[in-house]
């Protein structure tokens, strides 16, 4: 059987990574000089929040807006690792999904900085390097079980 | 007769085209289900056993949303851009029309099948007997009956809201609980009740060869093609 509380506290803590992340997006709003218009959270296509800003008014801060909230995840995550919590099940697992989540081809910031990037070469150098990450991620998480005997 | 029958093959070559070419199609019929097949297979397939209730698994969940995302949003667009209006004013039977594009999902899919299970013997040692590859095609056509009837009814259930986002809805809880990835029997007993009541589980059981679930599916199949119809023609009826 699963250990649910394991679940359950990663679930809490990716909350916790998700907050952050959006948190990042305000922040490089705010730095970057653009205004932003909603912050919030909506059920469709998949259930996610959000942080809305009027256009940005370059390339450049467009690319900001968009890196700034899966870079302040990882700088996060550095954190953790320097306090020597990172591997830590619960919050490697809560850790492992918000970066895999944040740099997926599918439905990510990465989706929408760019445009007309889905199905062409590069997306699917992408995907390819994506499911590589994600199967090391994932057997990096089978390695810590087994070596602390949760499960 | 013959004509309906000419403008099937006609609807099924020109549905194959356009999946062929339009990109994202290509990607989410025949890429992903390998992709999500491999994915899978190498993080956990180190025991045959995972691999054998995988390759079922990734089958099953493509046949589901295939026709749940290809059919009702499908004839919901045409009906709400007056396509429907159209090819009802045209002499062949628009029952030809929508044979074709049946045809075509049946047809992408086996294909899709073929394919999983070549990647599974070659890439992953899998054992697949015949019978496997007439149970998966087999499930070709129950589910992607009942998925679709199901995808139409919920098409057509609201008119305000996206047949996307009710799908989403529908779809993604039962993805979860449906055993494609993992073993029901590790979910909490509150979870193995839901999810044996639903139709995604009845699908990939089936895969696995628990054919009691192929009467589930038939069952599931009827119920919505009720449905559909029904809402189907209130929808009409208000327009």
């Amino acid at each position: 059987m699963i250990e649910w509380t394991i679940v359950l506290k990663s679930a809490g803590l990716y909350l916790v990574l998700t907050l952050i992340h959006e948190l990042g997006h305000a922040g490089g709003a705010a730095l970057g000089g653009v205004s932003i218009q909603n912050v919030g959270q909506a059920l469709l296509p998949v259930p996610h929040f959000y942080v809305q800003v009027e256009p940005f008014p370059t390339a450049a801060h467009k690319y900001f807006f968009f890196l700034s909230g899966p870079l302040l995840v990882i700088l996060v995550m550095v954190g953790w690792w320097a306090v020597g919590i990172l591997f830590v099940p619960s919050v490697y697992l809560a850790g492992a999904t918000r970066l895999l989540l944040d740099g997926n081809p599918f439905f990510s910031d990465f989706t929408k900085m760019i445009d007309d990037y889905q199905y062409t070469v590069a997306w699917y150098v992408h995907l390819a390097m994506w499911g590589g990450l994600t199967i090391v991620v994932a057997r990096y998480c089978q390695f810590i079980v087994a070596s602390t005997g949760v499960r | 007769m013959i004509r309906d029958v000419r403008l099937a093959l006609l609807s099924l070559v020109y549905e194959t085209r356009y999946t062929l070419r339009n990109r994202e199609a290509f990607f989410f019929t025949l890429v992903f289900p390998v992709f999500l097949f491999v994915l899978f297979g190498a993080i956990w397939g180190r025991s045959g056993s995972y691999l054998q209730l995988l390759l079922p698994g990734v089958i099953g969940i493509s046949i589901a949303s295939d026709a749940l995302f290809s059919v009702g949003p499908v004839i919901r667009r045409y009906a709400e851009n007056g396509v429907l209006k159209f090819l009802r004013s045209l002499p062949p039977r628009t029952l030809a029309h929508f044979g074709g594009t049946v045809a075509n999902r049946v047809l992408l899919m086996s294909v899709s099948v073929v394919l999983l299970c070549g990647v599974a013997a070659f890439g992953f040692n899998t054992a697949i007997t015949k019978t496997m590859v007439v149970t998966y095609l087999l499930g070709v056509g129950l589910g992607g009956w009942s998925f679709s009837a199901i995808g139409l009814t919920a098409a057509f259930a609201s008119e305000s809201v996206s047949p996307r986002g009710i799908l989403n809805l529908l779809y993604l809880p039962m993805l979860f609980v449906s055993g494609a990835f993992y073993p029901i029997s590790i979910l909490p007993d509150s979870l193995q009740t839901i999810a044996y009541l639903l139709p995604l589980t009845h699908l990939v059981e089936f895969l696995k060869g628990q054919n009691m679930y192929g009467y589930l599916l038939v069952g599931w199949g009827l119920l919505f093609t009720a449905a559909a119809y029904i809402v189907f023609c209130y929808r009409q009826e208000e327009r």
